[in-house]
């Protein structure tokens, strides 16, 4: 006797055609937030229209002759991009994230998207994967449609995990994306990796001849960074009576 | 509101502003400190050293008892600026301290895709405890 078939259950994916996106990346492993949210906001143009005056702020930068924070607010056309130069720790990432989740509710984004780096000791540098994770079922598709493979398992610490916990729990719908880098240097071919990927998912043309010229030198330049983002995550760690890993 | 008409610049700029006083740079010397990781395995010790713009033929790693060093030559000078004052730098330099137990003669070297990894070898004699 045959089994009658259950009715599929199918959730009504109700993510607009043009969504309004909020793309969140922040010093962390291999820089790949930092380094692919710089030059995604460089490519398209994006406006400096604020910043998140929560964020600790004990550094500012100054730029022909305006103070500007270190956690920015940009934007162009339907897309949004908060960007932070300094590595946010354990004390202030969940007041930073929240600060995030009231911008996105105020200004009506549709999703955001994460983007960090996950530690792959024997990386194969012509070969990098971006694994995706969703908070959210409506935005599975969206995997899917650009064949990022689901992070099916594995362990995220540090700020990282505190995000991801406080986006799950938020009620707009989240696409987390971590592509494999060097944890500790900076990895701009990771980070390359990392905008492709999110071009395709804003179905925007990024053109990267200028960062591959600079490859070598995003190297250089950001290593004091570098530096201050493995203070800060190594300060999250458990106390342990292993050997320091870093020599400074 | 910030022009970003050439993404190099603004990156030097950026950093400049929050990290430019670096903290760990040789300025006298005009020698880079690179970025190192060190990590314990079973039978050996791995220090992984950060080398953008170095070829291999450039490069230079020393033991001592005691020091690793490693000094290696950009392949183009590295300007940072200061205020007013602009530093060349053409060199990397880093030495660390070795771990104790390292068996020197038996370390070895390799070099791929910018990131030297070096290998020493833990020398594995000990004094042997009793379990009672």
């Amino acid at each position: 006797m045959f089994k009658k078939m259950e009715k599929s259950r199918v959730k009504k994916l109700d993510l607009p055609k043009n969504p309004t996106v909020l793309i969140l990346g922040l010093p962390g492993p291999g820089l790949i937030g930092t380094m692919s949210l710089t030059y995604i906001i460089h490519a398209l143009k994006m406006d400096l229209i604020g910043e998140i005056e929560s964020s600790p702020t004990s550094i500012v930068f100054i730029d022909n002759g305006q103070i500007m924070g270190p956690v920015r607010i940009y934007k162009k056309d339907k897309i949004f991009a908060i960007l932070s130069d300094i590595p946010i720790d354990f004390d202030n990432v969940t007041d930073f994230t929240e600060s995030v989740i009231d911008f996105s509710k105020k200004n009506n984004i549709d999703s955001i998207m994460f983007i960090s780096g996950i530690h792959v000791p024997e990386r194969n540098v012509s070969n990098l994967k971006t694994y995706g994770l969703v908070t959210h079922e409506k935005l599975e598709k969206l995997l899917y449609e650009n064949e990022i493979p689901k992070f099916l398992s594995g362990v995220i610490s540090g700020p990282d995990a505190t995000i991801l916990t406080i986006l799950k729990n938020s009620s707009i719908p989240a696409l987390v994306l971590h592509t494999e880098c060097n944890y500790f240097f900076p990895d701009p071919d990771a980070a390359m990796q990392t905008i492709k990927t999110l071009s395709h998912i804003i179905k925007r043309e990024i053109d990267l001849t200028e960062f591959k010229k600079q490859i070598e030198y995003l190297r250089l330049q950001n290593r004091q960074l570098m530096e201050e983002t493995l203070n800060v995550l190594q300060a999250q760690k458990e106390p342990s009576s292993a050997p320091p890993q870093i020599y400074k | 509101m910030i022009i970003m008409s050439d993404f190099a610049s603004f990156i030097e700029k950026q950093m400049n502003s929050f990290f430019g006083d670096s903290l760990f740079d040789d300025f006298i010397h005009k020698e880079l400190v690179p970025l190192v990781h060190l990590k314990e395995k079973d039978s050996a010790w791995s220090l992984e050293v950060d080398l953008p713009l170095v070829d291999k033929k450039n490069i230079e790693v020393k033991s001592s008892a005691n020091n690793l060093t490693v000094k290696a030559k950009l392949t183009k000078s590295f300007c940072v600026s200061r205020g007013n004052v602009l530093t060349e730098f053409e060199y990397f330099k880093k030495t660390i301290t070795l771990p104790s137990g390292i068996n020197t003669k038996e370390i070895s070297a390799k070099f791929k895709d910018g990131i030297l990894k070096i290998t020493m070898p833990k020398s594995g004699t000990g004094t042997k405890i009793p379990i009672e």
